[in-house]
């Protein structure tokens, strides 16, 4: 019998799961479904160096093309799944294929945020999600072009970025009262606020687009307060969500994304679900979460070749992020707690410092600017759930090796 | 073509070719037990750890103080531990040997 592995979605986590089903030696059809033309690729870059032009769309593949030949893996690209029949285990497409598996793996990310404001169609206004979006956007964003970069998260600072090292002249508009406030602690948001702002960014904060203005291109982006911005291009960066629409006629179960418990499993036995779509239980967390990140796509799609291939594995990993804008690296492990004890580790105006969360002594996250050793000694802490002494933690003179 | 000697995580030894101007882990990626390279070459996430047999460590720039640091909480490190995506290929580096470092 062939025994069939159907992945759904052509991204980081799909990828993932059909090279760790080769790794731990799956014998059977590895099948993978992408809505996109490309053969899977990074995101990460998409942003910084496609934007700033230094690398050529190729480079961002995962693999080579030869790699999925080579593994006797089979992508088709643009197909979209519109249905799974988790009673007969098919999936049907928009072209009315119906294809039959004996796994089923949800890779399908996520989708964007959309802004519904007047004038929202018009050319300039832009999304950047897929490596087309990234092609798309890139030449637009040339010395003296006046950008407005709708919403103040990771995906905007970096286009903000971009743009400036481009020579654009950038503005970010941000609705809340400080820059990535979803997941950063506030002192690191400060700190790169003002380092764009030291770049020539404006950031206006508290402020809400009310609209896009302009004939038939965009010329001008309209805030609530009554005046516009003149603008050539608007990027909107305003978030994502689980990208689970497809599956609500379905059995399988869903909530904020699809539901998967600590070994990725979704209420259906042959069918797991693995990255940015999922909705998880960590081993070492309470509750559940949505993650968008490389870091989970890789771990959850480990997971899921795992038990496949009959290998117990639970999904453990200290979830970690990272973010480049100018000549800073942020980088970001753990999940603190809101009622976290926050302790500082080396001083923001040298450009090179970290922040640890503290729960009753345990560090629960690390955020790191330009503090490569603070990032790994911390995220080395959280996994052994270690009780550290924060006066020790905040002296850069006592080696964080010390503390391990 | 720039040919380069690997001695991969099963022990097996292969010969494959880069380009000038790829970085190393670009090419040692594409194995089945290469190195994960998981942030893409951002010397964020140190999976893509490497052993430069000692002949050939000096025809690559000194390692960074982000790389340095990174390589010095691995487990497996060495004195001629480097961080493949940071090692740019240029033709001086024809007959290059490294080795893959075991998973942390």
């Amino acid at each position: 019998m062939n025994n069939r592995v159907l992945i759904i979605g052509a991204g980081q986590a799909a990828a993932q799961t059909a090279m760790s089903l080769r790794q731990a030696k799956f014998e059977g059809e590895i099948l993978i479904l992408g809505s996109e033309s490309h053969y899977p690729y990074q995101r990460p870059p998409l942003s910084k160096q496609l934007l700033q032009g230094s690398w050529q769309a190729d480079r961002c593949l995962l693999r080579k093309a030869e790699y999925y030949d080579q593994h006797d893996i089979t992508l088709q690209h643009g197909i979209t799944v519109e249905d799974v029949d988790t009673a007969v285990s098919a999936v049907r497409t928009a072209n009315g294929d119906v294809l039959s598996y004996d796994w089923l793996v949800i890779c399908s990310g996520s989708e964007l945020n959309r802004l519904d404001l007047p004038g929202c169609g018009l050319d300039g206004v832009q999304y950047l999600r897929t490596l087309d979006d990234a092609v798309q956007l890139q030449p637009r964003l040339q010395q003296g072009r006046r950008i407005v970069v709708v919403g103040g998260g990771y995906i905007g600072l970096e286009v903000a970025a971009s743009a400036r090292k481009n020579g654009c002249e950038v503005t970010v508009v941000e609705v809340l009262d400080g820059l990535m406030k979803r997941s950063a602690l506030p002192e690191i948001a400060r700190f790169l606020q003002q380092r764009h702002e030291r770049e020539g960014v404006a950031v206006l904060l508290d402020t809400m687009v009310s609209g896009f203005g302009g004939e038939h291109a965009l010329a001008a982006v309209h805030l609530q307060a009554q005046n516009s911005l003149d603008a050539d291009v608007a990027v909107v960066g305003i978030g994502v969500k689980p990208a689970i629409g497809w599956l609500a006629s379905c059995a399988v179960a869903c909530g904020r994304g699809v539901l998967v418990d600590e070994r990725c499993r979704t209420n259906i036995e042959n069918v797991y679900a693995a990255g940015d779509c999922t909705e998880h239980v960590h081993v070492n967390y309470a509750g559940t979460r949505v993650l968008e990140s490389v870091q989970n796509a890789i771990g959850q799609g480990r997971i899921v070749a795992a038990q496949i291939t009959g290998t117990d594995k639970q999904y453990d990993e200290v979830p970690w992020f990272w973010s480049e804008q100018y000549d800073c690296r942020l980088q970001m492990a753990g999940l603190p707690g809101v009622d976290d004890e926050i302790v500082q580790r080396g001083d923001s105006r040298s450009g090179s410092f970290s922040l640890f969360s503290l729960s009753d002594g345990r560090p629960t996250g690390v955020q790191a600017i330009n503090a490569a050793k603070d990032f790994m000694a911390g995220k080395l802490l959280i996994a052994k759930n270690a009780n550290v002494d924060a006066a020790r933690l905040a002296r850069t003179e006592v080696d964080l090796k010390e503390l391990l | 073509m720039i040919k380069i000697n690997v001695i991969d995580r099963d022990g097996e030894n292969r010969e494959v070719e880069g380009q000038e101007g790829d970085r190393l882990m670009e090419i040692l990626r594409e194995f089945d037990w290469g190195v994960e390279a998981i942030c893409g070459g951002m010397c964020s996430c140190a999976t893509c750890h490497v052993f430069v047999a000692e002949e050939w460590a000096g025809k690559f720039e000194e390692a960074d103080i982000d790389e340095t640091e990174l390589v010095d909480f691995l487990d497996h490190r060495q004195g001629n531990s480097r961080l493949s995506c940071q090692l740019e290929l240029s033709s001086e580096h024809n007959g290059l040997a490294v080795t893959i470092a075991p998973e942390e």
